[in-house]
C-alpha cells in the first residue's frame, strides 16, 4: 500500500504527526485544569476560544475600590466570539486577571474558572476552583466585593443573565468566607 | 407514612401480575426493613441554650421502651458515677449533689426525697440504662437547670433556672408579642401573657467564626475569632450587670458553630435582639472603619416574587405540623417581618459608633448574610474595624479598646430599648 502512492502517503503521515503534536499540546495545556471537573462537563466545549474572530467588544468589569467599599467599573475589550458562553468566560477570566488600573481584585489569587453555564431562567452558574474560598482574605466587605463583583459584571454585560449562582468545585456552597449566603443566586446590586 | 403506603401500593400492582413477582417482594421487603431500621435509630438532641452547645444522644429500646445508656448521660452532663452492685445502687453526682437509682426499681432518691419513675432502671450485659424521662424529670434537680423536652423535635433544651428575681424587673409591662405568635398559630397556648417580662429581655450575641474557622487574620497573626469572642463576653457582662438583660452567647468558647445553628440558637432562646459581632478584612492594608449590616435579599423583587409564592405554599403545608423552633426556617417567612426593625437597630448602633468612636464610619448597609436569615427577631451584624489594618489590629490587642467596642454594643442595645420602650413596647 505504501509503495503504490508514496506522495499521498507522505502527506497523510505528515498530517497525522501534526495532529498528534496538536493533541499533545492540547492535553498538556488544558487537561490538568479540567481533570478535577471531569465529573460534570455541563458545557461541552473546552477552554474559551479566545481568538475565533478579530472583532472585539467592550465590557465593564467590576473591581473593588481600594478600601473595599465600592465596586468600580473598568472597561475592557474581549473577543466577540460566536458562543455567548465564551464571552461570559472571557469576562470572568478578565476579572480573575485583575485590574489594569489600580483597582483591587475581587477574586482571590490562584482561583481558576472551571465552568460557566446558563439555565433557561437566566441564571448563570459560575464554577470556580477551591482557591475562591481558601485564599479569600475574609471579612464581610471583601466577600461582598467578591460576590457582587462577579454578579454585577455578568448581569451588566450579558442581558440574558438575570442572576448569578456561584459554585466551587462544581458544588453549591453555603458561603465563601462565612458571611454571605451563597446557596442561592444573586441579582445585580449597586455597591 | 402516607407516601410510603402509596408507593408500596403502586409497587404491589404490577408485582401481582408481573413475572418478576419475587423481585418486587424482595424490594418491598427491603423497603420495609430499611424503614424499620431507620425508625429504631432514635436520636435525641440536647441543646444547652446558654452556651449553644449541642449534643446528640441515642436511645435504646428495651422491651419497647426508650432507655439511655448511663455512660452517655455522664459524658454529656459531666456526671460522676458510683456503682454499688451489692445493693444494686447507682449514684450519679454533679458538683455537691447526688441522685441514687436502683437496678430494676422505679425508685429514685434525691437527697431525702423519693421519686418514682414510670419505668425501672435496667441492666443488660453489665451496662446500665435509665429511662429517657430521667433527662427532663430527674436531671433538672441534679444539675439545678431547667430542662424542657420537645417531643416533636426529639430535643431537650437545657437552660439556666430562672432566678426568682423576675418580679423585681424594672422594665415596663408589654402586650403579647403578636408578631411572633402569628407565625405559630398552633402554639396559642404559649402566648406570652401580659406580665412583667421586659420588652427587651433576651439578647443573643453572636461572636463570629470560632474553632477551626479563625475568621480573618491580621498582619501580626491576630485572629478574628478571639477578638470577637472577647468583645461579646465583655458586652454580655455590661448588659447583664447594668440592664439585667438575659444575654445568651452563641458560643462562649473557641468552638466552631455552623452559621445556621447560630440563628437557631437565637430563636431557641426567644431572643428579642440578635447581634452578630465580627471584625472586617481587606486585601489592602489601609482599608479601615466600622460598619453595621442588616439583611437584604440576594435576589431582586422579580426573582423573589417566585420564591415568596413558593414559600406561601410551604407555609400552608406546614400549618398542621408543629413548627420547630430549632429548625432553620426560610427567611422570607421569618426575618422579613423584622427587616424594618433590624434596619432601625442597625442605624441606632451605627449612630452610637459614629458618636463615640474616633474611627472611620463606613455606614449602615444591607446584604444577604447567612447568619441573619433564620433569626426570628431584629438582627444585625457589626464589623468592628479591620483586623487587616495595622493600626486597627494593634488596637484590637488592647483590653481597653475591646472594652470600648463592647460598650458600644451595650449603648446600641440601650438606645434601641429606650426607643422601643418610648413607643409603648412596639418594635
Amino acid at each position: 500500500m505504501a509503495k503504490k502512492s508514496g506522495g499521498f502517503n507522505f502527506i497523510f503521515f505528515g498530517l497525522i504527526i501534526i495532529l498528534m503534536i496538536g493533541a499533545g499540546i492540547y492535553f498538556l495545556k488544558y487537561l490538568p485544569k479540567r481533570s478535577k471537573n471531569a465529573a460534570k462537563p455541563v458545557y461541552s466545549e473546552t477552554a474559551p476560544k479566545i481568538k475565533e474572530s478579530d472583532e472585539k467588544m467592550k465590557i465593564s468589569l467590576y473591581f473593588s475600590s481600594p478600601d473595599d467599599e465600592h465596586l468600580v467599573v473598568e472597561s475592557r475589550e474581549i473577543y466577540r466570539t460566536s458562543s455567548r458562553i465564551d464571552q461570559v468566560k472571557q469576562a470572568v477570566i478578565a476579572l480573575i486577571e485583575g485590574s489594569n488600573k489600580d483597582l483591587d481584585p475581587i477574586i482571590p489569587e490562584g482561583t481558576v474558572l472551571k465552568e460557566v453555564f446558563l439555565d433557561k431562567n437566566g441564571t448563570a452558574y459560575v464554577d470556580f476552583s477551591i482557591e475562591l474560598i481558601k485564599n479569600h482574605p475574609g471579612g464581610s466587605s471583601g466577600e461582598i466585593m467578591t460576590v457582587y463583583g462577579i454578579v454585577n459584571t455578568l448581569c451588566a454585560n450579558f442581558s440574558e443573565i438575570k442572576n448569578v449562582q456561584i459554585l466551587v468545585e462544581g458544588k453549591e456552597i453555603e458561603t465563601i468566607s462565612g458571611h454571605l449566603d451563597t446557596r442561592y443566586p444573586f441579582s445585580m446590586k449597586n455597591i | 407514612m402516607l407516601k410510603n403506603g402509596k408507593r408500596i401500593e403502586k409497587l404491589k400492582g404490577p408485582a401481582v401480575k408481573g413475572i418478576n413477582n419475587l423481585k418486587y417482594k424482595v424490594f418491598i421487603f427491603i423497603l420495609l426493613f430499611s424503614s424499620l431500621v431507620l425508625a429504631q435509630e432514635n436520636q435525641y438532641q440536647i441543646i444547652f441554650s446558654e452556651s449553644g452547645k449541642r449534643e446528640e444522644i441515642l436511645s435504646e429500646k428495651i422491651d419497647g421502651k426508650e432507655y439511655i445508656l448511663i455512660d452517655n448521660l455522664q459524658k454529656i452532663f459531666f456526671l460522676g458515677k458510683n456503682l454499688q452492685l451489692t445493693s444494686k445502687k447507682i449514684d450519679l453526682s454533679y458538683k455537691d449533689k447526688k441522685v441514687s437509682f436502683f437496678i430494676n426499681s422505679n425508685e429514685v432518691r434525691i437527697g431525702s426525697q423519693i421519686r418514682q419513675l414510670s419505668l425501672p432502671v435496667r441492666e443488660a450485659q453489665k451496662k446500665y440504662f435509665l429511662p429517657l424521662e430521667v433527662i427532663n424529670k430527674i436531671l433538672p434537680e441534679l444539675l439545678t437547670k431547667e430542662i424542657n423536652y420537645k417531643k416533636s423535635d426529639k430535643t431537650f433544651i437545657v437552660s439556666d433556672k430562672k432566678a426568682g428575681l423576675r418580679s423585681k424587673d424594672v422594665f415596663t409591662t408589654i402586650e403579647p408579642k403578636t408578631t411572633i405568635d402569628r407565625k405559630n398559630d398552633n402554639k396559642k397556648k404559649s402566648l406570652v401573657l401580659p406580665s412583667n417580662k421586659p420588652a427587651i429581655y433576651t439578647v443573643v450575641l453572636d461572636p463570629g467564626h470560632g474553632g477551626i474557622d479563625p475568621g480573618a487574620i491580621g498582619p501580626t497573626g491576630l485572629k478574628e475569632k478571639n477578638v470577637v469572642l472577647e468583645i461579646a463576653l465583655k458586652a454580655k457582662k455590661l448588659l447583664t450587670n447594668n440592664l439585667g438583660i438575659n444575654v445568651v452567647l452563641t458560643r462562649e468558647r473557641d468552638e466552631f458553630i455552623p452559621l445556621r445553628k447560630r440563628a437557631a440558637i437565637a430563636n431557641n432562646a426567644k431572643a428579642d435582639l440578635f447581634i452578630s459581632i465580627h471584625v472586617n478584612a481587606s486585601r489592602r492594608q489601609y482599608a479601615n472603619g466600622i460598619e453595621v449590616y442588616f439583611l437584604s435579599a440576594a435576589m431582586d423583587d422579580d426573582s423573589r416574587a417566585v420564591a415568596a409564592f413558593e414559600n406561601e405554599v410551604v407555609k400552608y403545608e406546614k400549618k398542621d405540623k408543629k413548627a420547630s423552633d430549632i429548625e432553620f426556617t426560610l427567611w422570607d417567612i421569618v426575618q422579613t417581618e423584622h427587616i424594618q426593625t433590624s434596619r432601625v437597630l442597625a442605624s441606632i448602633l451605627g449612630e452610637q459608633l459614629k458618636k463615640n468612636l474616633s474611627m472611620r464610619n463606613r455606614g449602615v448597609k444591607a446584604a444577604p448574610f447567612l447568619v441573619l436569615e433564620g433569626a426570628n427577631t431584629p438582627s444585625i451584624l457589626v464589623e468592628m474595624g479591620f483586623i487587616t489594618n495595622k493600626q486597627e489590629e494593634s488596637n484590637m490587642k488592647k483590653e481597653s479598646v475591646l472594652a470600648g467596642y463592647a460598650q458600644q454594643v451595650f449603648n446600641g442595645v440601650l438606645a434601641f430599648k429606650s426607643k422601643y420602650d418610648a413607643q409603648g413596647g412596639k418594635k
